[in-house]
């Protein structure tokens, strides 16, 4: 158990914020930087946040507040703003500024990103995004999506996210960007809750009452009762057991 | 809610009684002195503790939740009042809702294996009047029980002593790193008070026990009369 410990710190670069001889100064600096007014609400009182933002800034080479600022965190994952992709890809050098090739209107526009490589000089081009393939994956249809007010924006960035996805993961270290989040999931935004998307954990209100109405025959006489009085008073610290409770339960 | 007055987990203070036959003691003097100061300051004398116990604490709590039935109700994040008195708070963990019983109970995470053992060892050589007798908080924990009882319309308490297998450990870290409590998330087993499964001790320990009606009218006969001692609290401006 020891030996697998000490393999995966060793695995970690020493300028890691993780890494063991930097860990104890990196924590100072978060918990430093979480008691700022200046970082956003997601890393404000949180050191383990700001902890990450660290790491991500030390990878890639940018500022921790700037990282800070353009990471999002939706749905609990980290994605990065669709600007800081494209400033990013601009700043690595491996290629010339970003450009986009769009053409068509309405539904029938479409977008790519493309490039030069500096280093063979090559024009490298990106997948092209059309609006047939926003309104097929549904991002127009989202509720206050910004596909319906600004598509000519949404598609440059949807092609910036595509180009850097495939040519330079590493700078996106896997991570999408937050509009693109937002787009192939739904409900909640950093803490903005959409309707429907009541309470904890993404449990809605709606969907415990479905469960609670489907499996209401299985039920025993105080089984129903306590699943009654947690619905009714609104007990939204039990709503995660209710919700687990009822999807266990199975006609004998 | 609660500066300035009788809070449940303080009101044993109330109920020590002078060298005379129903006078006051002078803990309860002590205490209803501090409400005083409170009410006149408009904030408490002492902040929120930061203290590794207390975070320990409220992080074990969430956890305990998790394994508790359906029955058990959190009853609420804020401090409630009494319904006639509006100088008496108290912040039950939970209600427990069994056919006709009502239990109000207050859910013990102690940072260290000796206050555990200790909690467990009191209840195990007599029950409530065991914990009473034998342990150093012994009624300061009977009392905030019958007020919280009071205070919830509840017949019968229990004292929920709980520590971690140690398997359940990073179940717990995953709830501190959501609190700002990160110091749990980043502890090693050892930093953290946690027991052998199968051993003498169980993780999770339920004490109930009824709560006389006597107790609840002799604390709420006492709460009454130190009520008479204090001032009009200062009234915060809205600007402030």
């Amino acid at each position: 158990m020891e030996h697998q410990v000490t393999n995966t710190l060793e695995r970690i670069p020493v300028e890691s914020a993780f890494a063991i001889n930097s860990f104890e100064h990196a924590q100072r600096v978060a918990k430093m930087l979480a008691s700022s007014d200046l970082v956003p609400k997601e890393f404000k009182g949180s050191v383990q946040n700001v902890m990450i933002a660290l790491e991500i800034s030390n990878r890639i080479g940018a500022s921790p507040l700037m990282v800070m600022q353009n990471l999002y965190i939706v749905h609990g994952k980290p994605s990065w703003s669709s600007s800081f992709i494209i400033a990013a890809l601009n700043a690595c050098k491996r290629f010339s500024p970003l450009r986009f090739e769009l053409t068509g209107e309405g539904d029938k526009m479409e977008c790519y990103a493309w490039a030069f490589e500096t280093s063979t000089n090559a024009k490298i081009v990106g997948p092209t995004v059309t609006m047939a393939m926003a309104k097929a994956e549904g991002w127009i249809d989202k509720n206050g999506s910004k596909w319906k007010t600004m598509p000519q924006l949404m598609i440059r960035y949807r092609s910036a996210a595509f180009f850097g996805r495939l040519y330079a993961p590493e700078i996106l270290m896997g991570m999408h960007a937050q509009d693109e989040v937002v787009d192939m999931t739904a409900q909640v935004v950093g803490e903005e809750i959409q309707p429907g998307a009541d309470l904890e954990n993404g449990i809605t209100v709606e969907a415990l009452q479905a469960l609670y109405n489907e499996k209401l025959n299985l039920l025993t006489k105080p089984e129903m009762e306590r699943a009654k009085r947690i619905l009714e008073n609104k007990e939204v610290d039990s709503y995660q057991k209710l919700f687990k409770f009822l999807n266990e339960k199975q006609a004998a | 809610m609660r500066t300035g007055n009788f809070t449940s987990s303080e009101i044993v203070a109330l109920m020590k009684n002078g060298k005379k036959a129903g006078e006051l003691g002078a803990p309860a003097i002590e205490y209803v002195n501090e409400c005083n100061m409170e009410r006149r300051l408009g904030r408490p004398l002492e902040g929120e503790s930061n203290a590794r116990a207390t975070s320990w604490g409220t992080v074990g709590e969430k956890y305990v939740f998790s394994l508790l039935g359906l029955e058990y109700s959190a009853v609420s994040k804020d401090s409630i009042l009494h319904p006639e008195f509006d100088f008496w708070a108290g912040t039950p963990d939970s209600v427990c809702y069994e056919e006709a019983t009502r239990t109000v109970g207050d859910i013990k995470c102690p940072f260290t294996l000796k206050s555990f053992c200790q909690l467990v060892d009191a209840w195990e050589r007599g029950g409530i009047a065991g914990i009473r007798d034998y342990h150093k908080d012994g009624e300061k924990f009977y009392w905030q029980l019958v007020s919280n009882a009071i205070l919830t319309g509840c017949d019968h308490g229990e004292l929920i002593v709980f520590a971690p297998y140690k398997h359940e450990l990073d179940a717990i870290r995953e709830i501190a790193r959501h609190d700002d409590t990160g110091w749990i998330f980043y502890a090693d087993n050892e930093e953290l008070p946690w027991l052998h499964e199968g051993a003498h001790y169980k993780n999770l320990n339920k004490f109930r026990f009824p709560i006389p009606e006597a107790d609840k009218q002799a604390l709420r006969k006492r709460v009454e009369e130190c009520s008479k001692y204090l001032v009009q609290p200062f009234l915060i401006p809205q600007t402030l």
